[in-house]
């Protein structure tokens, strides 16, 4: 059975055109799927509607096999880690306590974190390399430090998939490499990865399935090998590539030119 | 979920001990100590002191009533005196502290008041509609349940001069004072007949115009049949003002256009930097009442004759607002032996003639 | 964008014992303040009267004058519990709509509790005047206010939370523009005072049965609170965050604002309006023990009634005359405000 699985899935805002359509996504154990795309084609949307942050107005997700309308936000978040594109920071508290709240679907409605979840949580940080950040504020770190934080968040909620949508986008170039190489890790240890990306590159890097979204839907889903073409590449960002094997297992792609 | 519990546990026993707290310092409703038990104008029981010999009031009207009929009782004004308005008090009257009220201003201090130690404290009760009567009824009971054992006595009326004279005797008679009150009464009575039999045969369209000039610019007002102009509504005047009675302690704002149009015969002010400009202001200059001088300042000691107080302190300002109006109909009124009788019977302060005649010219009045 | 976060903060936090010292402090202030506050006052009382006072409720065989009893029972003792009650409850409201709202410069009135007590107040007072059912029709009109905002908010489809606070502004000014219209047809001798001096926030006037009275909704609404100050951390990271880790953030805030509105609710209706002190603690704990509700709500408590209870210290203390403590907390908790902007604006990161 697959781990989740998304089918027939139709979405709108109110009184607006269906920003996907029929949209159909299998995503088994393990599996590091990346989804591609131009700006405002609703990838993110689309992973969005996977954790039921947005309803699909037609269509359904499941996981292992039970639909999530079917489910209370905070079973999903029992099996779905998410970490947002951006965010916006008010309030400084410590990287203990921001990783701390991924034990929040796990605690009843009246209780607190005990002791086994601060346990979980010290875990996650140590898993990231971040331990000795504790307990400084995490407004203060820096943008790659930061995510690290949210991956621990993430890891502490025990989640079976996580949702990252563009990972790497106000990475450094150093640090979009380590995430991605943390990515690989996860999946290596059992966890399902559905990630958005800007690019192609990347999904070389760590993906194993790709889907190329573009008028609506998805043209495919495929290996990158198979389906990051020059041709594919040329219809979903309107430019021209050149997709350069250096080596055994990996492809790079490279911008070359505009299409007027 | 240990936690939990213990807000959970502090939470009611927070709430038991708060009601059981009420029910430990609650204490039946004292009212007053004392040995006598008199019947107040709010028709509550009250017990007060046998003898009666220091007071204190919540609101200016009563306390100037006090002030009038038995001084030395009086612990405290409810605003700090001014220099001027000292000027024609006794010396032991002039160091007495304001202690605040609840009257326009909520300045009073409960502890301040309790730290007096007062034989009992008077409090104005309002007579007028059922819900103003009820509504004070509840003050009233506030106001007893913090001052504790010191008798909240309540009055009806303390500011209409027509109506007053039962709250004067009233005072009077707790104070054991019976015989200044019923003087008050007299001299009120006789002076309000006085004015009423001349001017109540004027007709409406024979009465002199006045325009009420409040603050330093007069342009602030009380229309007819506002407390603070009765003056001229019982003395025959026909008060311009044609304006809506504003909020607060009155005051109207009003504009020179207004007043140019309604164009008063006789200006009557309280203000004495308003009254010492307005012969010189080019504004003013196109008014009847400037152009013919009739214009007059309310003298200001120890009270003011014409307003704030509206209380009994306005009795004096009877004649002298009749006089302003219609000279002629007055001539027989003796202004200066009035106000020097006023003076030592009710304000405990002997004013020589000249010191009467003095107020008199400085209030604008050339003859007496 | 702005955040909070400054070296006192990282000070006490980053050992242990510095934290229970801190923590020990935040209790002791309000309670040696309690027992301080019935010492003083314009009666000259000394401390040995006082306590011969209250032993005198309990030992009969202990006289006392009524006097005495007067002060500590009927005059000290309701005002000292209402500035602790009410203290606590502006303090404790205004730190969790900071964090419900995601934004330091939120305050109670924000959804119009304010305004609509004070227009229930205003028309209690116009057309009846009895103190009780002021009380009681503050407190209900500022609920109203609040239940107009919330459902009107809620009645646009997936609307954010700025929906919610324009909401509130648009109630708030509505309220108050019905204040003005009670004030207006108020007459201007007795009923208009009235009003204008019960909107100027006062605690001169409060009984020991409206404490009792108000201190079951503050209390229930802040245990609620206290209870709910983890998931408060989560919201506070914002709508999208907290779904994703299982917050069903709709029936969250729903709470929080109810249990916000219920204390500050109960806390006008006894107090009239008294601003600053929403704003200020909740800013002036966080900067002592961090932005973390776990602590963040218990400290504004202890800090809220510390701070009421001085400033009404104060003003029934210095001056022989009652100043509005509505006044009061503006002067001193504006320029103090000030200051602390100036102070920690170069430390915020």
């Amino acid at each position: 059975m697959s781990i989740l699985e998304v089918k027939n899935a139709t979405f709108a805002y109110e009184n607006s055109e269906n920003i996907f359509e029929d949209v159909n996504l299998t995503v088994d154990r393990g599996d590091v799927i990346c989804i591609l795309g131009s700006n405002g084609c609703g990838k993110t949307t689309l992973m969005k509607c996977m954790n039921r942050l947005h309803e699909l107005s037609e269509g359904n997700v499941y996981i292992k096999g039970e639909n999530i309308k079917n489910m209370d936000q905070r079973t999903i978040a029992k099996n779905i880690g998410y970490i947002p594109q951006g965010h916006v920071s008010t309030f400084a508290f410590t990287v203990f306590d921001v990783v701390l709240m991924g034990r929040t679907p796990h605690l009843d409605y009246l209780d607190s974190p005990g002791n086994e979840d601060r346990l979980i949580t010290e875990e996650a940080l140590k898993k990231f390399g971040i331990y000795h950040l504790k307990n400084k504020p995490y407004t203060s770190l820096s943008g790659g430090e930061q995510q690290l934080v949210f991956f621990a968040r993430v890891i502490a909620q025990q989640p079976q998939i996580l949702l990252l949508d563009e990972p790497t986008s106000h990475l450094d170039f150093g640090n979009q490499l380590k995430t991605l190489n943390i990515i690989s890790k996860l999946s290596q240890e059992g966890i399902s990865i559905v990630m958005t990306s800007h690019y192609p590159d990347h999904a070389f890097i760590t993906a194993n399935k790709v889907a190329l979204m573009k008028d609506q839907g998805f043209l495919g889903i495929d290996t990158p090998e198979n389906i990051i073409t020059t041709e594919n590449m040329e219809m979903v960002y309107g430019i021209q590539v050149k997709i350069i094997e250096i080596g055994p297992n990996r492809k790079i792609c490279v911008p070359i030119e505009t299409i007027d | 979920m240990n936690k939990n519990y213990l807000i959970l546990i502090v939470a009611v026993v927070l709430i038991i001990v708060s009601i059981s707290g009420y029910y430990i310092t609650a204490h039946s409703s004292l009212v007053g100590n004392g040995n006598v038990t008199i019947t107040d104008m709010a028709n509550r029981s009250v017990t007060i002191p046998a003898n009666v010999n220091k007071v204190l009031t919540t609101d200016p009207t009563a306390t100037v009533m006090v002030y009038m009929i038995d001084p030395d009782k009086l612990l405290g004004f409810n605003y700090q005196t001014t220099s001027e308005e000292q000027k024609y008090m006794p010396d032991k009257y002039k160091s007495l502290p304001s202690v605040g009220g609840w009257y326009g201003a909520q300045t009073g201090s409960y502890e301040q008041f309790v730290a007096m130690e007062p034989d009992l404290v008077f409090e104005g009760v309002s007579p007028d509609t059922v819900s103003e009567h009820s509504s004070s009824l509840s003050t009233i009971a506030e106001r007893q349940q913090k001052m504790g054992s010191i008798p909240v006595v309540g009055v009806l009326d303390t500011s209409n001069f027509t109506s007053f004279d039962p709250s004067i005797t009233f005072m009077g008679k707790i104070m054991g004072s019976e015989d200044k009150a019923a003087q008050l009464v007299a001299y009120n009575d006789k002076v309000q007949k006085q004015v009423k039999d001349v001017v109540s045969n004027i007709p409406d369209s024979d009465k002199v115009t006045v325009y009420y000039a409040e603050d330093v610019d007069g342009l602030k007002t009380e229309p007819p049949g506002s407390v603070h102009a009765q003056l001229i509504d019982f003395c025959g005047g026909k008060n311009v003002a044609d304006v809506q009675q504003s909020g607060g302690n009155g005051e109207t704002e009003v504009t020179m256009e207004q007043v140019l149009k309604w164009n008063p015969e006789v200006i009557i002010t309280t203000d004495p930097t308003f009254f010492q400009s307005i012969y010189n202001n080019s504004q003013w200059s196109g008014v009847s009442a400037v152009q013919n001088k009739r214009v007059y300042l309310s003298p200001q000691s120890p009270f003011k004759w014409f307003d704030r107080p509206t209380g009994a302190n306005m009795i004096i300002g009877i004649p002298w607002v009749a006089k302003i109006l219609y000279p002629d109909k007055f001539k027989d009124l003796n202004l200066t032996s009035e106000v020097k009788e006023f003076y030592s019977e009710f304000y405990s302060y002997n004013l020589t003639d000249d010191e009467a005649k003095n107020i008199l010219v400085g209030s604008g009045l050339n003859t007496t | 964008m702005s955040t909070e976060s400054n070296s006192i903060q990282r000070f006490f936090s980053n050992s242990e014992g510095k934290k229970w010292i801190l923590n020990l402090a935040l209790i002791a202030l309000p309670i040696i303040l309690f027992f301080i506050s019935f010492m003083i006052g314009r009666y000259p009382l000394s401390p040995l009267e006082v306590i011969t006072t209250i032993l005198a409720k309990f030992i009969p065989s202990i006289h006392v004058s009524a006097t005495y009893s007067t002060i500590v029972w009927d005059i000290r003792l309701p005002r000292i519990m209402a500035a602790i009650l009410v203290g606590a409850a502006l303090a404790v409201a205004g730190a969790a709509f900071q964090g419900t709202f995601k934004n330091p410069l939120v305050s109670p009135d924000i959804l119009g509790v304010s305004s609509g007590a004070g227009f229930g107040a205003a028309i209690a007072i116009l057309i009846i005047g009895i103190p009780i059912i002021t009380q009681i029709s503050a407190f209900s009109w500022g609920l109203i206010a609040v239940a107009i905002t919330y459902f009107i908010a809620r009645s646009i489809r997936n609307s954010e939370i700025l929906v919610m606070v324009l909401s509130g502004m648009a109630v708030a000014s509505f309220f108050t523009a019905l204040i003005s219209l009670c004030k207006y047809t108020a007459d201007p001798y007795s009923k208009l005072p009235q009003i204008v001096y019960w909107l100027m926030g006062s605690l001169a006037s409060v009984t020991n049965a409206q404490v009792v009275m108000v201190s079951v909704p503050i209390v229930v609404g802040i245990s609620i609170l206290l209870i709910l100050r983890w998931r408060l951390n989560v919201l506070a990271m914002g709508d999208e965050e907290s779904k994703s880790l299982g917050v069903e953030t709709n029936k969250l805030r729903f709470i929080i604002i109810l249990c916000c509105t219920l204390i500050t609710a109960a806390a006008v209706s006894i107090s009239g309006i008294i601003g600053w002190v929403g704003l200020i603690i909740p800013h002036i704990s966080r900067m002592l023990v961090g932005p973390d509700h776990k602590r963040l709500l218990p400290a504004t408590i202890c800090l809220g009634a510390t701070f009421l209870l001085f400033i009404d210290n104060i003003s029934r203390t210095v001056l022989p005359i009652e100043v509005p403590i509505g006044i009061l907390t503006a002067i001193i908790g504006a320029p103090f405000f000030l200051y602390l902007l100036r102070k920690g604006y170069n430390q915020w990161t």
